[in-house]
This record gives structure tokens, sequence and C-alpha cells, in this order.
């Protein structure tokens, strides 16, 4: 649940998302579910040319389970923020093996 | 009601439109009230026609949202009703995201503004489907009417060739599975009618043979990477199922 809260505060930011099979799609991170699947709105495509189908896609639905890596804009997220909600959860989840 | 709903083509809809209209079908109702997808399904029936109107990312909450929410239950997610933080959420209440509904965050919500517009979906094998979204659920299960598979052979691949080609083939109505489901591409319309940059539409069977050569030509790459790969001790196990652009 830490990574959904986190995705959810970079809302409206410009992301990367790399995909499984290497296609890599800019654009604003619109939404986030449960699932980590992503949307994203006015996207573009690093390297257009090589992925046609792509071309008339304003906005996609980008499944969790397909996604390898999500480039985030260092300025957006709160570090401190971040470690503290970590250490929390990591609590949380040593509190609830007990 | 409405013109999509009449929009049935042969017996195969049937499901789909019992999926969204579950009081109208006689048989009993496996899907529990949590149910994201039945929600929505049940909130359409109630003759809220107008919801693409009301994108789900709008603050105020649209009429439709305010239905997914208050009727039944809300999405299992561990942080409850009424946007309140999960456990071990975010410390402070970061600002603007956490003031929108929780239940903009569920997949039905992300799925809601794309029913009944066209889309691309890519799926796992390397398809690229072309069709109108009706009916999902909370797993991206999907129902695609009036579906195309679109075929591109990139330039090069038959000699002197300089540009891509692509082809569509008529595939009709389709029920994906949703782990086979990549990715879903809302299709902008005023882009819809250009060919993608650097490709032609060309013959169908001429990118059809073509596509084939492509793939028997993959295939034996791909196994004789396998074979290499494995004399240096890799298992391989799930080479074989590589993603596909």
């Amino acid at each position: 649940m830490l990574f959904f809260s986190f995705f959810k505060t970079l809302i409206d930011h410009e992301v990367t998302v790399e995909l499984k099979n290497d296609i890599q799609i800019r654009g604003t991170l619109k939404s986030v579910d449960q699932y980590l699947n992503i949307k994203l709105e006015d996207i573009s495509v690093v390297e257009e040319l090589k992925y046609p189908h792509l071309s008339a896609v304003k906005n996609v639905f980008i499944r969790g389970s397909v996604v390898r890596y999500v480039h985030l804009p260092a300025s957006a997220v709160d570090i401190p923020l971040l470690e503290d909600a970590t250490r929390r959860e990591a609590a949380n989840q040593a509190g609830k093996a007990k | 009601m409405s013109a999509w709903r009449d929009a049935s083509i042969g017996g195969t809809t049937a499901w789909a439109l019992e999926h969204r209209y579950p009081q109208d079908s006689p048989q009993p109702n496996t899907h529990t009230s949590t149910d994201a997808g039945l929600l929505h399904a049940t909130a359409r029936a109630d003759g809220l026609d107008d919801i693409d109107l009301y994108p789900a990312h709008d603050l105020d909450l649209p009429p439709m949202m305010e239905n997914l929410s208050i009727s039944d239950a809300p999405p299992p997610m561990q942080g409850g009703p009424g946007g309140m933080p999960p456990p071990g959420a975010l410390g402070r209440p970061p600002h603007q995201p956490q003031q929108l509904p929780a239940q903009m965050f569920t997949t039905a919500a992300q799925l809601l503004d794309l029913t009944d517009k066209k889309l691309m979906i890519a799926l796992r094998d390397g398809r690229k489907l072309l069709g109108i979204l009706r009916s999902w659920d909370q797993f991206a299960n999907i129902v695609l009417q009036s579906t195309k598979e679109r075929i591109f052979v990139p330039p090069g691949t038959a000699p002197n060739q300089p540009r891509g080609l692509y082809a569509d083939f008529d595939r009709g109505i389709f029920l994906v599975r949703g782990e086979n489901v990549l990715l879903l591409g809302e299709i902008d319309l005023d882009r819809d009618d250009d060919p993608p940059p650097g490709y032609d539409l060309a013959n169908p069977e001429l990118v059809l043979s073509l596509a084939k050569q492509k793939k028997t030509e993959e295939k034996s790459k791909e196994k004789s990477k396998i074979k290499k790969l494995s004399t240096l001790g890799f298992e391989g196990e799930n080479l074989g199922e590589a993603l596909l652009g």
C-alpha cells in the first residue's frame, strides 16, 4: 500500500513508464490503482517510429503487471517523507507479523 | 435505452450485456456486490447515459462517481471507505491527491472513462487490436466490439522496402482475459485516419505473408539464442515467453 499511496502523490506530474517490452511512454500521470495500473495522458513515445501502433494514441491505461520502471521527476519526490513512511510501513508489517 | 445498447452483434454480445445489466438477467449473478465492475454495470443501468461527459478525474464529484461509492461497499482496499489513508500511508496527508476521492483510484474508475471509446489494445503476444471497449471488470478483462487486428511490417522486412506497411483485418467481438493485456490506448480521433509516420496501408495478403515470414525468422533467431544460452548454463525457463512489442 505504501507505493500505491506514493504514486498517488505524483498525480499530475510528468513520468516516463518503461514497459517490460522496452517501450518507454512519457505522459502526465492521471491515475493509479491498487494493482499499480497506471493511466497516462497526452503521451509521447520514446523512439516513436519503432512503435507505429501508438502513433494515434493520446491517453493510455497500462496494466501494472507489464511495467518495468517508472521514471520519476526527482523534484516531485519528498524524500524525508518517503523515508518516514517507509519506516512506518516496516514497523506496521513487523507488528502484524507478531 | 441508448443506441449502444442496441448495437449487439450476434450471440456473443449477450455476455457483455448480461454483465452490464445483471438485473435484466434471469440467471443468478455470481458477482459479489463489492465487484467494482458490477457496480459500474449497475450504475449504468440506472439511466446515467451521459457519463462520458464527466471524466472520472474531474475534481467535482460527478454523479457517476458518487454512484460508484455510495450505493455499495467500497473497492477492496486496505484504506477503507471515505478516502481514509491506508495504514502506514505517507505521514502527513499530502496536499492535493489525498483529497481526491479514494474511489477514483480503482481500476473501475480508470476504465470507466475509456468505456465506449475506440481503443488500441496491445496484447502480450504482440497483437494490436483496434476496437470499441464495451465492458470490463477489475482485472481488466475486457470486451471489444467491431474489433480489427492491425498488423504492422517494419521497413526492411522485404528487400527494397524502405517504408513500413500495415493492414487491418476484421475480427468481430473479442473477450480478452486481463492477464494478456499490455496496455489500452485511447485513440485520438483527429489522428486516427492518418497512417502512422513511416508506414503505408498495403495489400492485406502481402502484409500477412511478410508478417509470417518475419515471425518465422524471429522464431529461429530466438531458438538459436536459447540454445546458446543453455550451453552457458542458463535454464531459460521464461525465455520462450518474451513480451513482444
